[in-house]
């Protein structure tokens, strides 16, 4: 189709290129799209035909269930919506070109700040759809209704993560406003998965009562509560779907309007930053009394990492992401654990496996120097041994913890879960000791799309140990106690 | 007979990926030499290097670094070289002392001797009032700079540096040359790759022009000059002619008298 030259329309087709072009290659991809693309499907079609043969949910649970999935959609959305806004200040990219182009910069930011928004919903959307298309198929047409929701909700969380970046941008200055900005967008992601057990526990809550006031369960499980308004009159009709999309359209084209030149004007700023040592660097400096050449080579190597991760707050927010996956297995947990063993801390296991491969990627694969390190007198096994070390510092007091606080109450259970946890960190981490091209630290976020298996990989070794865990404690006399 | 040992001594060395890279080299590099490797772009000098440097392993041929054999023994190899890519790679977070304390720690230095020559490196290159600063914010001359004092600091016997001025302003650049003529002069063998052929001209004592994989050519300025033809031409106009005639003589690409004169540049590798 033929667009006209700097047209939004031809902007957009710029925007939808890189974006697509940024993932990974080749026709196995393509596949796996398409393959991911059935399996939701399939699991729609399972969910609708179980629902279907359940009783009709309650009108109040209906609603509380849609506020729940809506508000945790949202908070997801905005999560998504406020990185790429602040990829967009940090990552220089084309941006500069296309400033530097005759074309008006309003335009430019609308573009991008749109292509923002149809990404965010797109990618949602492909995990939901699949589900409201088999629920529509097998039940209420008004599913369908999904696809009107997800741009709305798109549209309100892109407004809301460009205001939220250029608010940072204002309060913390263009230094700190990147890392500050992956904090927040984890924390709102922590929000989603907590939104999302927002019916298991208010249903707890008003089982066991006294965790949630009275009078505050009564309004918010009542069915004219103003809490699930909105999602009543969703339900309700098909108009109003309608109006919410072209409201948040509206919110959206009035916010991109309204700062589009301001956020312009911190996309510039930001790209001024790198020059000048920062005034943390000059007080190290005062600080200093000279140079200070001591140690083996193993430790120098361990030394190096260390300082590598603690130093990128950046990426540690990233590892700490990850983490945040192990939050509704944790609610479940918690909710398991009242009663007999403390379940809880056997997520342990878990988040030990998980941040060591984590940082084993970052220190094994993710080097920033690697021809340093090729051109050195040193035997590859002797620096991925350091390497290794350095990863597995960090998850040592994690993987004691369980042994230290159930000494008193669960000693072989706590004893078990150390054990685990440390072997489920040492294989995790040894996974990436495989020959694997270099890769690079701003990397981390997308390193398991180059190998999706990889993943699964990583999740299987946890399981194990998990399983072997259970089987240990099993099989002690008095269950582990 | 030539009693002046020889650093490097290659023969026949090729690697292809796609297609020939390097395509059966022979170079020999006395100690003390500052010897400039030039060539088009994709003539096989960086991957040439590398190979030399144990970066990466050749399909056939044979490396001597100072009589070691660097595909026998790429460790001991190793400790005698060091090695410049064309882009600073260096590790944002940490600091040029932090950097330079991990280069020496790699090379297995002692301590003091590690101290003096970090510090007596710094002062040369102006550092030293930033060694306590990361590296994310030097400009891309102090990275390089950063980057030739971790090459320097373990006192390598081969320096390979792949086009270490490119991108430099003129007041780093000098500060680089400068250095590098210093450790030449003093019995450091270097090896560079350079675009700038005034940089080649002033600095090397000895050239080789290397194209599609093979040397083309090889021996002093004087030396190039005399294969060529082109008695008190720039390096620029030899090296033209020897690469590429056509560019070298636009208004008469096919000069009788310039063919006369100058023998085949493939088969001209000039022992000096």
């Amino acid at each position: 189709m033929k667009l006209a030259i700097g047209s939004m329309p031809w902007l957009l087709r710029h925007e939808a290129r890189l974006y697509w072009r940024g993932r990974p290659k080749g026709i196995g991809s393509h596949a796996m799209l398409i393959v991911m693309l059935l399996v939701l499907h399939l699991l729609g079609l399972l969910l609708a035909w179980t629902a279907g043969r359940a009783p009709t949910l309650a009108a109040n649970l209906l609603a509380v269930s849609l506020t729940s999935a809506a508000v945790g959609l949202l908070l997801l959305m905005i999560s998504r919506s406020l990185v790429s806004a602040v990829q967009v200040l940090y990552t220089r990219g084309d941006f500069d070109l296309l400033l530097a182009s005759p074309l008006p910069a309003r335009r430019i930011i609308a573009a991008r700040a749109t292509f923002i928004a149809l990404s965010v919903s797109v990618e949602v959307g492909f995990f939901v759809w699949p589900f409201a298309n088999m629920f529509a198929l097998l039940g209420d047409p008004a599913w369908l209704k999904a696809y009107l929701l997800l741009p709305t909700l798109g549209l309100l969380a892109t407004s809301l993560g460009l205001l939220l970046a250029l608010l940072l941008f204002a309060i913390f200055g263009p230094r700190r406003t990147r890392v500050i900005g992956q904090v927040l967008s984890a924390l709102i992601a922590v929000g989603f998965t907590l939104a999302l057990q927002i019916p298991h526990l208010l249903a707890d809550a008003s089982r066991r009562g006294g965790l949630v006031p009275a009078s505050w369960q009564a309004t918010a499980l009542a069915l004219d509560g103003p809490l699930f308004a909105p999602a009543r009159l969703w339900l309700a009709g098909n108009a109003l779907p309608l109006v919410m999309l072209l409201v948040a359209g509206c919110l959206f084209a009035l916010t991109v309007g309204r700062f589009g030149e301001r956020f312009m004007t911190a996309a510039i700023a930001s790209g001024s930053i790198a020059a000048p040592a920062s005034a943390a660097g000059q007080l190290r400096r005062a600080a200093s009394s000279g140079l200070r050449f001591t140690g083996t080579r193993r430790r120098i190597l361990v030394r190096k990492e260390l300082r590598l991760i603690s130093r990128d707050p950046w990426l540690l927010t990233q590892v700490l992401q990850q983490c945040v996956a192990v939050l509704p297995l944790g609610v479940f947990a918690w909710r398991k654990s009242q009663h007999g063993l403390p379940l809880i801390w056997g997520l342990s296991i878990y988040l030990c496996g998980l941040l060591a491969g984590a940082l084993a990627w970052i220190t094994l694969v993710a080097e920033d120097a690697p021809e340093i390190l090729a051109s050195a007198p040193i035997g590859r096994n002797e620096f991925v041994r350091a390497k290794l070390e350095a990863a597995l510092w960090p998850i040592l007091p994690l993987a004691i913890l369980p042994a230290v606080a159930l000494i008193g109450s669960h000693p072989w259970f706590g004893l078990c879960l150390s054990f685990c946890a440390a072997g489920s960190a040492l294989s995790c981490a040894l996974l990436n000791v495989r020959d694997q091209p270099t890769a690079r630290r701003q990397d981390f976020r997308t390193r398991q799309r180059a190998n999706p298996l990889r993943g699964l990989l990583d999740l299987g070794v946890i399981v194990a140990w998990s399983l072997l865990c259970w089987a240990m404690v099993w099989f002690a006399p008095g269950h582990g106690r | 007979m030539n009693l002046i040992p020889l650093a490097l001594a290659v023969r026949d060395l090729r690697k292809s990926f796609s297609r020939p890279a390097v395509a059966g080299i022979d170079l020999s590099i006395r100690a003390g030499e500052f010897y400039g490797l030039l060539g088009p772009n994709g003539a096989g000098k960086t991957t040439t290097l590398r190979m030399v440097a144990g970066l990466l392993e050749p399909d056939s041929g044979s490396i001597e670094v100072f009589g070691v054999d660097v595909r026998r023994d790429p460790m001991a190899a190793k400790q005698l070289i060091a090695w410049l890519p064309d882009e600073p790679l260096l590790y944002d977070k940490l600091t040029v002392s932090e950097y330079l304390e991990f280069v020496a720690g790699l090379w297995q230095m002692q301590p003091e001797r590690a101290q003096r020559n970090a510090r007596s490196l710094l002062e040369r290159l102006q550092l030293w009032p930033h060694r306590d600063e990361r590296c994310e914010g030097f400009s891309r001359g102090m990275k390089q700079k950063a980057v030739l004092a971790g090459a320097l600091i373990h006192e390598p016997r081969l320096l390979i540096l792949d086009e270490p001025l490119t991108g430099l302003d003129a007041a780093i650049a000098r500060q680089v040359k400068d250095l590098l003529l210093e450790r030449a002069r003093g019995g450091c063998t270097i090896i560079l790759t350079t675009h700038i052929l005034e940089v080649a001209e002033r600095l090397v004592d000895r050239i080789g022009i290397i194209q599609s994989g093979k040397l083309v050519a090889e021996g002093t300025l004087e030396e190039l000059r005399t294969t060529a033809g082109r008695s008190g031409g720039s390096l620029e106009e030899v090296f033209l002619h020897l690469v590429d005639p056509a560019a070298a003589d636009p208004a008469d690409p096919a000069d009788p008298a310039a063919v006369d004169s100058a023998p085949s540049p493939s088969t001209q590798a000039l022992s000096p």
